[in-house]
């Protein structure tokens, strides 16, 4: 019975440490947090932060010797040569080639029609013509030509047109001819 | 309950900050990390081709005669003249402009540079002009007929051209 009593003794003494205890054991709690906090931060400041610059400074260094393994004068005149091989192309690319004006001109003329003035705008992609023609039936079939000829022209269109008659010294008439301007359209 | 305090003050006071500025220097790394990425690959790409383009220095000059570096008016007026005498004619006037540089999408590659050459030249030919014009854009130095005029003198078997060229060169 004596044992019963003392074991009971036990029980209820337990119960009255632990209400004593509770207060140290928050106190350690708090304490650890606070040092965990302390830590984490002094950890994140001084070491973790410190860690990223130092390996910001040696990404840096190396893309600078990266940048230094091609010498400097040999970039530029790389990039020259590069501009210039763009330009090049652009340039050829855009240029019309001038003399097959005239190859065409020489192939789509009939035979008794003559220029006078012949000018050609790369710009403008035009062809103005002051041109003779024995009368206005050639005129016409000459424009037909112009017109038919789709690969090189969009559009042919006569400006002016008149008829001309050459007198001898008494006035007679000795010949007749149509005096012209047409522009043609070239197609790029 | 001091120690709590303490420990939330540490947070909002240092650690947040510290945590936001930390994020902010590994977003920086990694966009280091990354661009060092891209100049590796770009340079181990280009280094072969420096290396050819050092070989080439044949094509350098082939370039440099197609698109000069700088304007050479004199050289694109006596190129002009030489090719007018071959083609037996002659050059009765020559006024130049140097135009505006052509702007380029690319801040890295410049634009071609234009001297603008008008030219009035006397031909006794039809055949020679034609030959003339041949010889212009087969010229090693890139010229562009912009604009070109020939008429006939009257009751004579001569003509009168009058041209417009783009003599062009690699601006710096």
């Amino acid at each position: 019975m004596a044992f019963n009593k003392t074991l009971l003794e036990q029980e209820l003494k337990k119960g009255e440490e632990l209400q004593v205890g509770w207060p140290w054991r928050i106190m350690v709690f708090s304490a650890i947090v606070f040092i965990t906090t302390a830590g984490i931060f002094l950890g994140a400041e001084f070491g973790f932060k410190t860690y990223i610059k130092s390996q910001i400074t040696q990404v840096d260094s190396q893309i600078d010797e990266l940048t230094r393994s091609i010498p400097e004068d040999q970039q530029k005149s790389f990039l020259i040569f590069s501009a210039q091989a763009n330009n090049i192309q652009k340039v050829l690319n855009d240029r019309y080639n001038t003399p097959s004006i005239f190859d065409f001109l020489e192939k789509n003329t009939i035979k008794n029609v003559f220029y006078k003035g012949v000018t050609f705008d790369a710009k403008e992609l035009t062809i103005n013509i002051d041109g003779i023609a024995p009368d206005f039936n050639t005129l016409a079939q000459q424009m037909e030509i112009f017109r038919n000829a789709t690969s090189t022209i969009s559009k042919a269109s006569i400006g002016r047109s008149s008829a001309i008659t050459e007198k001898d010294k008494s006035g007679r008439d000795l010949s007749s001819s149509v005096s012209f301007t047409a522009v043609l359209k070239l197609k790029k | 309950m001091i120690f709590f305090i303490g420990s939330l003050i540490i947070y909002v006071n240092f650690i947040k900050p510290t945590y936001g500025k930390t994020d902010l220097l590994r977003g920086e790394l990694e966009t280091k990390r990354q661009q060092y990425a891209d100049y590796k690959s770009v340079i181990d790409r280009l280094k072969p081709v420096f290396e050819s383009f050092q070989s080439a220095s044949q094509l350098q000059q082939s370039f440099s005669s197609m698109l000069p570096t700088n304007p050479m008016v004199p050289q694109a007026v006596a190129q002009l003249n030489g090719l007018a005498s071959a083609s037996l004619m002659s050059i009765n006037s020559i006024n130049i402009n140097e135009l505006a540089v052509v702007s380029q999408k690319s801040t890295l590659l410049k634009g071609a540079g234009i001297i603008d050459l008008n030219l009035a030249i006397s031909s006794n030919s039809y055949e020679s002009i034609k030959s003339f014009l041949q010889n212009v854009e087969s010229n090693i130095r890139i010229f562009d007929v912009k604009r070109i005029n020939v008429s006939k003198r009257d009751n004579t078997n001569s003509f009168v051209v009058n041209l417009d060229v783009y003599g062009y060169y690699q601006a710096q």
